[in-house]
């Protein structure tokens, strides 16, 4: 319990803060509506988007229903090519295997293309203990490691940052590399970042990237990105470490072309990402380059629990972000009020079913119930139907407050008998009604200060419709 | 349907909604109003309340059960449930039956009255047919699409489409009419800060629009934006859409007293 | 290691299947709809490849210029004299730059690329009209580091080799002769980045210029 209240505090104070922070409000301003525009202009360009989008939960819940064959199918594959599949149940697990591997090859440096699997295991953190230098090479993941922050956002994860921030974070870090003027201009900030981060993606001596999908018909893992950070920490260093989810393995190549189609359009409202690019294997004896060695380290962390349940749609997520763009909520507190890696709806879904109802109570509730989330997902997973069901299941766990719990149920006791419900109504209707009336109006409504802490509430008509109604005209 | 039925006279059941009942009456009225216009009769059974959303979204099925299963047991004998809030009706029409999946009794009971529970306008314009409504109103109005309503229902072009016909008024869209305003029931209360910046962005969107009533067809998201604007001193009245359809606009609208008119 | 994969494996087993293990038909239905796989959904259009593919290409970012196969380098040396780029060329291979006979305005290295690589030039496998992508497989003279370390990537690609959709690409690789790719690239303009205010920057790490020198032959 009072773990739990803790976590709720901290919810709050986190959203309090965000709402209050003119630089995340700023940041967040602009991003809004480019993201919700670019979709639905490639959505317009492409008639069959929603044809596309029921194929592609078509083949990810078919996957789904037959995740262990795919998995060991796609292993075979790996094995074949050369590569070696390790298996984690657990977060600790897939990063005490991938420190292992970095040992093994006597690693200093390591690059990190963008993977949201890592950002779960907390991966930085575990080589960093371990000695190793992690740098981050997609341009949102570095500047929020320079930060010492986590992305706000799964695919823009600086998105929380303003342009101000981001050069005063190059100046104090980059002065000490000679770069001692401060740049301001979004290209000089770019170039600046592209030659700081040259030197280290061709010293690294292992290359760590997620998986947007692994085909197990090839046995490639399959990376989209725009900036080639991911294509470069995939192909220079000695070893490549892909840390994918379980959930990542689809059957075939023409089942990644349809994914393919709807991930790009929601998530930036391209039709391709620039670069998309698939890595089956280390360096063959025909190869003049490419790692010796390649690992995947698939990571189950509580998907396997979730297949079973009510909540296996959720496993369908290709990570696009379109949830959060569309999120009113996401858009006025940005990632990190949700606490976690996830945010967004996406996040409020998944956080529970990860890393524990218990401390992740606002999550389901922080939700008006909108439903945009539910209409652009591309592979149509019930979002916002899934945040209500957290909410049913928070109920059956007792983990809401026991007075709102008491309070509803004893509405509802009244709801239930019409009579007593109207009976019992009509002197407060009255009293809000006489208040009231000649403003029309109320500025203040005793244990409704959340309301009208900033918002007027309109006065009652004073009497119901339902008494108005029948004695008018008689009962019915 | 059976469209002879519809057109010699179709009897319909007003689900008031508990916001429309305790606090703006009118709205029940306009609904009627237009109901009987569109050759409707309509019956107000007494038994009604709520149609148990405070419970659902709190993630108490259990009261919710009860409550659902009085509103069913209530609307039995109708031909069709008429409520003029898109929430409402996504809940009966969606959540019921969801709720009673594993109840093999209660199920069918709660698919019928899906089956025949409408939005009010979207009733009037796809099963009544109704082409236009006889009223006036002189002012420049945005719609606020209303969540439940767009992207559970549909519904969108159907009260435009009656908007049209009322004589005076212009409609004049606002950007994201189609984003939620924050009210979201209890979250309003429960997340005040958020709910307070989401009715902020609406209102202001609202106000770069340059019209000067703004309309919904869901009471819950009216209060909330009416008593942010009225907070904020914008000078925009606010009216549901039945109100504005069935000519009940002479009165206070919501959140303006007798001391404004 | 294995305790894991096996716990997992089970986990999954029982929540599809309350437990029982996949029997040797159930994987081989796995398999066959694996080795049967059609495509999809996909969008239909009447253009014609060779426009269609110059036109996705363009919007993209991506510059490209109808070359002769006699002129290859002509088209090489116009590209890098108009973006003033020292002419060293690291190279590719493919049947059409195969063919050229470099003069003495360019030096050529056939090795991979390093930080200070400045142009490559590459042969396409394919290339996508649907998408305006080109695609570019890793072997042995075809290095992937030509993809990314360079400023400037200028890809020859023969219009002969330009397919109507993506999954036609699959069909390709899946029918060709050689040793499967190892790597494959699927390259939509050049490299760019929106992180910094959601505003498109083009150059965040590979190439800030990609030119085609798109080839047709009789």
């Amino acid at each position: 319990m009072s773990a739990v209240a803790s976590q709720k505090v901290a919810f709050r104070e986190r959203t309090t803060r965000a709402l209050r922070d003119s630089n995340l409000q700023q940041a967040m301003g602009k991003a809004r509506g480019g993201f919700v525009d670019k979709r639905l202009e490639a959505m317009a360009a492409l008639p069959e988007f929603d044809e596309t989008r029921d194929a592609a939960r078509d083949i990810k819940d078919h996957v789904l229903a037959n995740l262990d064959g795919y998995l060991e199918l796609y292993e075979q594959k790996v094995i074949e090519n050369g590569g070696q599949v390790h298996w984690a149940r657990t977060a600790e697990e897939a990063c005490q295997i991938v420190a292992d591997i970095c040992k093994e090859a006597n690693a200093q440096v390591v690059t990190k293309g963008k993977s949201m699997v890592s950002e779960e295991m907390h991966l930085n953190s575990v080589l960093e203990a371990a000695g190793l230098k992690v740098v981050e090479t997609d341009l949102g993941e570095y500047i929020v490691q320079l930060a010492g922050e986590t992305p706000s956002h799964i695919i823009a994860p600086a998105v929380h940052k303003t342009r101000e921030q981001i050069t005063e974070l190059f100046h104090e870090h980059h002065s000490k590399l000679g770069y001692t003027d401060r740049v301001t201009q979004r290209e000089a900030l770019v170039n600046e970042a592209r030659s700081v981060l040259r030197g280290t993606f061709v010293t690294a001596d292992v290359g760590i990237t997620g998986a947007n999908f692994l085909v197990a018909e090839t046995g490639a893992n399959v990376i989209v990105t725009n900036e080639g950070n991911g294509d470069l920490t995939s192909s220079l260093p000695r070893v490549h470490i892909v840390t994918a989810g379980i959930e990542k393995v689809i059957p075939s190549l023409d089942d990644l072309s349809v994914l393919l189609r709807v991930l790009a359009r929601s998530a930036t409202g391209q039709e391709m990402s620039a670069y998309t690019s698939l890595y089956s294997g280390p360096r063959q004896d025909t190869d003049s380059e490419g790692p010796e060695a390649y690992h995947v380290v698939l990571l189950d962390n509580g998907r396997s629990t979730m297949l079973g349940g009510g909540y296996r749609s959720m496993l369908r997520c290709i990570r696009c972000g379109a949830c959060l763009n569309h999120c009113p909520v996401y858009s006025a507190i940005g990632g990190h009020a949700y606490g976690w890696v996830y945010s967004g709806p996406m996040g409020s879904v998944l956080t529970p079913l990860l890393n524990g109802f218990d401390d992740s109570v606002d999550l389901p509730n922080a939700c008006t119930l909108n439903g945009r989330c539910k209409a652009v997902c591309p592979v149509r997973i019930p979002l916002s139907d899934l945040l209500l069901k957290h909410r049913l299941e928070q109920y059956r766990r007792r983990l809401t407050p026991l007075f709102g719990r008491f309070l509803v149920r004893a509405w509802a006791w009244v709801a239930t008998r019409p009579r007593l419900y109207q009976g019992l109504m009509a002197l407060p209707l009255w009293l809000m009604h006489w208040r009231g009336h000649r403003r029309g109006a109320l500025e203040h409504i005793p244990f409704a200060g959340g309301w009208t802490d900033s918002r007027d509430f309109p006065t009652p008509a004073g009497r119901s419709f339902i008494r108005q109604w029948h004695s008018r005209k008689g009962k019915s | 349907m059976n469209s002879d039925k519809i057109k010699t006279s179709t009897q319909v059941g007003l689900f008031v909604t508990c916001l429309a009942d305790l606090i703006r009456p009118q709205i029940g009225f306009a609904a009627v109003a237009l109901l009987e216009q569109a050759g409707c009769t309509v019956r107000v059974p007494r038994n009604q309340t709520c149609c148990g959303q405070p419970a659902l979204n709190s993630g108490d099925s259990a009261s919710t059960i009860a409550i659902a299963k009085m509103v069913i047991k209530t609307f039995a004998q109708d031909d069709y449930v008429i409520a003029a809030s898109g929430s409402c009706v996504d809940t009966i029409c969606h959540k019921y039956p969801e709720l009673f999946r594993n109840d093999a009794l209660w199920a069918g009971r709660a698919r019928a009255l899906a089956a025949k529970t409408w939005e009010l306008t979207s009733f009037l314009v796809e099963v009544m047919e109704l082409q236009q409504v006889e009223a006036t109103y002189d002012g420049v109005c945005s719609y606020h699409d209303s969540c439940s309503g767009l992207r559970e229902l549909g519904i969108y072009d159907q009260p435009r489409q009656l908007l049209a016909s009322v004589v005076g008024l212009e409609l004049k869209e606002m950007n994201e009419n189609n984003v939620c305003c924050g009210f979201g029931g209890l979250f309003s209360i429960k997340y005040p800060d958020i709910s307070t910046r989401m009715v902020s962005d609406k209102c202001a969107n609202v106000g770069h629009s340059g019209v000067d009533t703004l309309l919904g067809g869901d009471l819950g998201c009216l209060l909330n934006i009416a008593g942010r604007l009225r907070r904020e001193g914008a000078p925009v009245r606010v009216f549901h859409v039945a109100e504005v359809l069935a000519g009940m606009t002479d009165g206070p609208a919501i959140g303006e007293g007798e001391s404004d008119l | 290691m294995t305790e894991a994969r096996t716990q997992i494996l089970a986990n999954i087993r029982s929540a599809l299947t309350g437990g029982e293990p996949r029997t040797p038909l159930r994987m081989n239905e796995l398999k066959a709809r694996i080795e049967s796989s059609t495509p999809k959904a996909q969008p239909h259009f009447e253009d014609e490849l060779l426009n269609r593919f110059c036109q996705k290409h363009v919007a993209v970012h991506g510059t490209y210029e109808r070359v002769a196969a006699q002129d290859l380098e002509g088209g090489v040396l116009r590209h890098i004299g108009a973006h003033q780029v020292d002419p060293q060329l690291y190279l590719g291979a493919g049947p059409l730059l195969d063919a050229v006979q470099w003069s003495d305005q360019v030096f050529t290295y056939f090795k991979s690329a390093d930080q200070h690589t400045q142009v490559a030039v590459s042969e396409a496998f394919a290339a996508i009209a649907e998408t305006g992508t080109v695609v570019l497989c890793s072997g042995a003279s075809t290095p992937t580091s030509h993809n990314f370390l360079p400023e400037d990537h200028i890809v020859v690609v023969d219009s002969a080799r330009i397919v109507r959709h993506q999954e036609d690409v699959w069909t390709l690789l899946r029918n060709r002769e050689d040793a499967a790719a190892r790597v494959v690239n699927l390259i939509t303009g050049p490299s760019k980045t929106g992180d910094i205010e959601q505003t498109i920057q083009y150059g965040a790490h590979g190439p800030r210029r990609l030119h085609l020198l798109i080839v047709e032959l009789a």
